[in-house]
């Protein structure tokens, strides 16, 4: 407040008017300009946009118009487009089309053309993935840069969200050999490691983990949980003995009294709700629990790749990542719905309330729209995997697989008496919990059976929901106590 | 320090004066051509009343006032400075141009009233003369004028004693005289049967041996040295390559033969030194003092003694380069490849001895004024010899606090740098120890077993992807990082001892046998040094060629093609091609696949990417093999 107070009256002054182009003027105003930036005082947009009016063809007119973009929120990596709304999605936007536009040769084009194309393919209405590729496949064959070696990392996990899971691996590797010195090389690391072990080799997922972390890749990576993953089921795979034979309990909270629902963020928050009490609880990657949340008639809620959590009640789909959940779209025939996933597109999946229906809702749109209806089918759950959603069908007892495109096909030939919940871990593997069994199944990515494990026996008398926490363990939510069993 | 200035103060003061006098003379001749009789007079009186005058300038000026009489026709005066003359210059003779007949002729009665002639016949005959301690040159036959009278003349000349004897002298008559000197030295002819043969007497360097002029080409070389003093000395001779030689010479005089004493010719023994070599396995050529000395691989060498330059050329370039002293006793020289480093400026900074030690140092090149070395364009000013691999230079006062801040440039990659502190001494490791696992870290302190390469000496030992490594080399392992450290530090054939942890609980020592492989990338290499000292080690190293050429081209490349040099970087990646195998040379082949699709040759880009594929798949490369196959598919060849 101080900073801005005292910085205010030099910005007025350089707002005024330029009787000319005036480079050296210009290149004073850039670096008031940057350092309101960095001090994220709401005079540094004002302030770019003057270096662009004093010299609109000067040298400096592009660099101030990628320092707006920048400051307006423009994303640096894919990782962090869960971060973007519609709001600043388009702040950032237009500095970065006019440095297209009016200074194409200039040295921020390749910037420019990365971040809009990071943009394009965030979570928001107006999603165009299909351009976001072509002009990321455009950035990443251009003239060997940081950006190239970004653009590259970011059709990686484009490809890899959508499940083209060794077309990712590709992408993630030029980085690697080509521009290994570059700042994408430690998440392509990382990213080479994700497909790793969606293929299952764990041992090779985590030497690529480990190299990731020892490349200091940053934290929004999760490489650290990752490796952690792939080392557990390395070990496991060595010692059958071992399978899911100790599970730990979480209590429940003093206030649960109803819990019915759960879901784990990729970073290690939980979520649960209560039924009863009307509320949704909150525990960050620590196991700090935020305050509670009241949300009338809950029915499902997911958090998306990117953290976000998803709540869908009676009739509305909120966003409850905030202190105060806010409507994000209406439920129509999905309303009530048994069962919610959310994938790195945006795309909400739902099961309606008679299980005949699968449904997405894609951001935007007013109402979700129907992907597959089958009557009778019984559908009970569905997670996010591969681009699409794998969904428990209670009538045949099966899993299917929905692609992005609406595609079904059956995933394995594993035949549960009674699917009641999912959950996928960061390898793909799903676990299943079977209620008349009462039985937790995890199948691999492709739907082999690995492990079961007979709930009973462990302690866990009424299962009710499933979530996969970041190092693959299951948390088996009991609706009994309120207790969460963590099985490895 | 102060005699010194009191001697140039003195010496000053001389020349000021002779040069006053010298304008004083001139003068009075002026005014003695204008006829100005009276002021020219008075003006050689003034002169002759300095006390400081010199006794030339005294005849000079007394024969100018004779002149002045002779014209004002005052002959008595003039003969008394006639006189005065005589007796500082007994041959002298008034200029017949400016002297009339009548003051001739009184001249010529005066000198034969005062001067008497002495014949000398000397021996020998080129001795230094005084009279009366005035130095004296005789004339060709001997003689020499004098005053009348008891005079005293002295003879001297190197290697004889000097003499001094009386002289009468008679007016107007010749005196014979004969002086013998007596020697007491003799010439000696030092000869030797190589020329050039350094002579020094009793410790004093008297020259060089070299052959007469038109001698055979058997004939001995030769040196005089005249006038040894008589008595024993010493003769030592000393030449290049060659073991000295001294001698004891006994100088005596032979009254009746003065010639120099020829003394026997020697025959110098060559002397080598022997230099062991290590590190030269590669092919180059030896060079010493320029000349070439041998072909490297070497085992061992031998050389001249003293201090010499030994080079070793590989590839057209110098590779390694060094003063080498040769001593009598086995020396050992290691001559791996090693950078030409330019100091630019005087000295090295300060703690990088020892890193300067290991390098082919060259100095002598000047700091340029004004330029700014720490930007890559400011080393333009500099003139770099030949082939060099990277530049030093010291800053004074560029650095934090005004301390001096120390640049290094790599020519090759066309990039300065600041180099805040010393480089490690020594190459960069090209290779690294391995027993075929990949390790990883799990929660805090457990380290786990991620990968067994098949066939490598882990999984001979019976390591299992799983396994948790508890201990290595006897030391608790609680970091990846740590215990990767240990095992790329063990060198091949050494035993790294693990004690691991099954994950069914069950615990046992193995031993492997550590093998040494090539370091696949640059980054790795380079986390050891500056890209700049990296390129530099890796420039001459793969110049050499060797068993380190093939990861040191791969690291070369990268680098080159890190810092864009796009076609230095080619070349390099062709010749990793040539040299490499297994990973080098599929990451080889996927580069210049790379430069070919740039090119627009799609055929031969997806040849050679294809190739990158395979090789990678078999070098168990998985990041290349998958970066291959995605060029591949650029190229719409092959399934993703």
């Amino acid at each position: 407040m101080r900073r801005s107070a005292v910085v205010g009256p030099i910005v007025l002054a350089l707002l005024a008017p330029a009787a000319r182009a005036d480079d050296t003027a210009a290149e004073r105003q850039l670096r008031i300009a940057q350092r309101l930036a960095a001090d994220r005082s709401p005079d540094a947009a004002a302030a770019f946009q003057q270096v662009v009016t004093l010299a609109p063809r000067g040298r400096l007119a592009d660099d101030a118009l990628a320092g707006l973009a920048r400051f307006n929120g423009a994303p640096d990596w894919p990782e962090e487009l869960g971060r973007l709304d519609p709001r600043t999605a388009a702040a950032a936007t237009t500095p970065l089309e006019r440095i297209l536009a009016e200074y194409p040769g200039g040295d921020h084009a390749a910037e420019a053309r990365y971040r809009l194309a990071l943009i394009r393919s965030a979570p928001l209405p107006g999603r165009d993935a299909a351009r976001a590729r072509k002009e990321l496949i455009d950035a990443a064959n251009g003239p060997r840069d940081t950006w190239t070696a970004r653009a590259r990392y970011a059709l990686g996990v484009l490809d890899e969200r959508t499940g083209e899971s060794e077309r990712a691996a590709g992408e993630y590797a030029r980085v690697l050999v080509d521009q290994p010195e570059s700042d994408a090389a430690a998440r392509a690391r990382a990213g080479f490691g994700r497909t790793r072990l969606a293929k299952g080799r764990f041992g090779e997922a985590a030497a690529w983990f480990q190299a990731a972390v020892e490349a200091g890749v940053p934290g929004e990576v999760r490489a650290e949980a990752s490796r952690e993953l792939a080392l557990a089921a390395l070990v496991r795979e060595r010692a059958p003995a071992l399978k899911w034979s100790a599970l730990t309990t979480i209590p429940a909270s003093a206030t649960a009294r109803g819990a019915a629902l759960i879901a784990a963020s990729p970073d290690g928050a939980m979520a649960t709700y209560d039924r009863k009490t009307g509320t949704i609880q909150i525990t960050d990657a620590s196991g700090a629990s935020l305050p509670a949340r009241p949300v009338e008639d809950v029915s499902a809620i997911a958090f998306d790749p990117y953290g976000r959590l998803f709540v869908a009640t009676k009739d509305k789909l909120l966003r409850a990542d905030g202190p105060n959940p806010a409507p994000v779209g209406t439920l129509g025939a999905f309303a009530a719905p048994t069962g919610m996933a959310v994938d790195a597109s945006g795309g909400v999946w739902l099961i309606d309330r008679r299980g005949d229906r699968v449904g997405r809702w894609m951001p935007g749109a007013t109402e979700p729209s129907v992907v597959r209806e089958e009557k009778g089918s019984g559908a009970t759950a569905l997670v996010a995997a591969g681009g699409g959603v794998v969904v428990a069908e209670g009538k045949s007892g099966r899993l299917v697989a929905i692609g992005g495109s609406g595609s079904v096909v059956p995933l394995g030939s594993a035949v549960f008496r009674r699917p009641a919940a999912l959950s996928v871990d960061a390898a793909g593997r799903i676990a299943v919990l079977d209620e008349k069994e009462e039985t937790l199944t995890r199948l691999s990515a492709s739907g082999e059976v690995l492990e079961v494990l007979a709930l009973p026996a462990v302690g866990v008398s009424h299962p009710v929901a499933l979530a996969a926490a970041p190092d693959g363990g299951v948390r088996i939510l009991d609706g009994s106590s309120g207790s969460i069993a963590v099985a490895p | 320090m102060l005699v010194a200035a009191a001697w140039i103060a003195i010496a000053l003061a001389s020349k000021i004066a002779a040069a006053d006098v010298d304008a004083q003379i001139a003068a009075i001749r002026e005014q003695l051509t204008r006829l100005e009789i009276e002021r020219a007079l008075a003006g050689v009186d003034a002169l002759l009343a300095r006390p400081d005058l010199p006794e030339a300038s005294r005849v000079v000026a007394l024969d100018l006032r004779a002149q002045a009489h002779v014209a004002s026709d005052d002959l008595n005066a003039a003969v008394a400075d006639y006189r005065a003359i005589l007796e500082l210059k007994a041959d002298y003779a008034p200029s017949r141009e400016l002297t009339s007949k009548r003051a001739m002729d009184r001249f010529a009665k005066l000198r034969a009233a005062t001067v008497g002639t002495v014949r000398l016949d000397l021996d020998p005959r080129d001795a230094a003369l005084t009279l009366d301690g005035r130095p004296l040159a005789a004339r060709a036959d001997g003689s020499f004028d004098a005053l009348a009278g008891e005079r005293r003349l002295r003879a001297t000349r190197a290697g004889y004693d000097p003499a001094e004897v009386a002289v009468r002298t008679v007016a107007g008559q010749e005196t014979l005289l004969k002086l013998s000197l007596v020697p007491n030295a003799r010439g000696l002819i030092v000869r030797t049967d190589v020329e050039g043969v350094a002579v020094a007497l009793d410790g004093a360097a008297a020259g060089l041996t070299a052959k007469p002029a038109g001698a055979s080409s058997d004939a001995p070389a030769v040196l005089l040295l005249d006038a040894v003093p008589m008595g024993e000395h010493q003769i030592r001779l000393s030449k290049s390559c060659y073991a000295d030689e001294t001698l004891q010479q006994m100088v005596s005089v032979d009254l009746a033969d003065r010639s120099p004493l020829s003394l026997a010719a020697v025959s110098l023994r060559p002397a080598r030194s022997r230099v062991v070599a290590i590190g030269a396995s590669y092919v180059g050529e030896l060079r010493i003092d320029g000349e070439r000395a041998g072909q490297v691989p070497l085992e061992s060498f031998s050389m001249c003694p003293g201090t010499r330059r030994v080079e070793v050329v590989s590839s057209g370039r110098v590779v390694w380069a060094g003063d080498v002293v040769g001593e009598d006793a086995e020396t050992t020289l290691d001559l791996a490849p090693r950078p030409n480093v330019a100091l630019v400026g005087t000295a090295w900074p300060a703690g990088w001895s020892a890193a300067a030690s290991t390098w082919s140092a060259r100095t002598g090149v000047a700091l340029p004024q004004g330029a700014d070395l720490g930007r890559s364009e400011g080393w333009r000013a500099v003139a770099l010899p030949p082939a060099t691999d990277l530049a030093v230079a010291v800053l004074p006062g560029g650095g934090p606090g005004g301390a001096e801040r120390v640049v290094v440039f790599s020519p090759l990659l066309g990039r300065a740098e600041d180099a805040p502190r010393a480089p490690a001494p020594g190459p960069p490791a090209w290779r690294r120890g391995s027993i075929g696992v990949t390790l990883a870290d799990r929660g805090a302190t457990s380290v786990i077993v991620a990968e067994v390469a098949p066939g490598g000496p882990a999984a001979a030992a019976g390591l299992l992807p799983g396994d948790r490594v508890t201990t290595m080399a006897g030391k608790a392992v609680t970091r990846a990082a740590a215990a990767r450290a240990l095992i790329e530090a063990a060198v091949r054939g050494e035993t790294v001892s693990l004690e691991i942890a099954t994950p069914s609980g069950e615990s046992r020592r193995v031993s492997c046998t550590a093998l040494s492989e090539p370091r696949r990338d640059g980054s790795s290499a380079v986390a050891t040094g500056s890209p700049a000292m990296v390129a530099a080690w890796a420039s001459a190293q793969a110049a050499a060629g060797g068993p380190d050429a093939a990861p040191a081209l791969g690291v070369l490349a990268s680098l080159l093609e890190s810092e864009s040099r796009s076609a230095t970087a080619l070349d390099a990646w062709r010749k990793a091609r040539a040299v490499g195998e297994g990973a080098l040379a599929a990451r080889a082949a996927y580069a210049l696949g790379a430069a070919a699709q740039g090119e627009g040759n799609a055929k031969l880009a997806g040849s050679l990417f294809e190739s990158a594929r395979s090789e990678a798949e078999s070098a168990k490369d998985d990041a290349l093999a998958f970066a291959a196959r995605d060029r591949l598919a650029d190229l719409g060849v092959g399934a993703r």
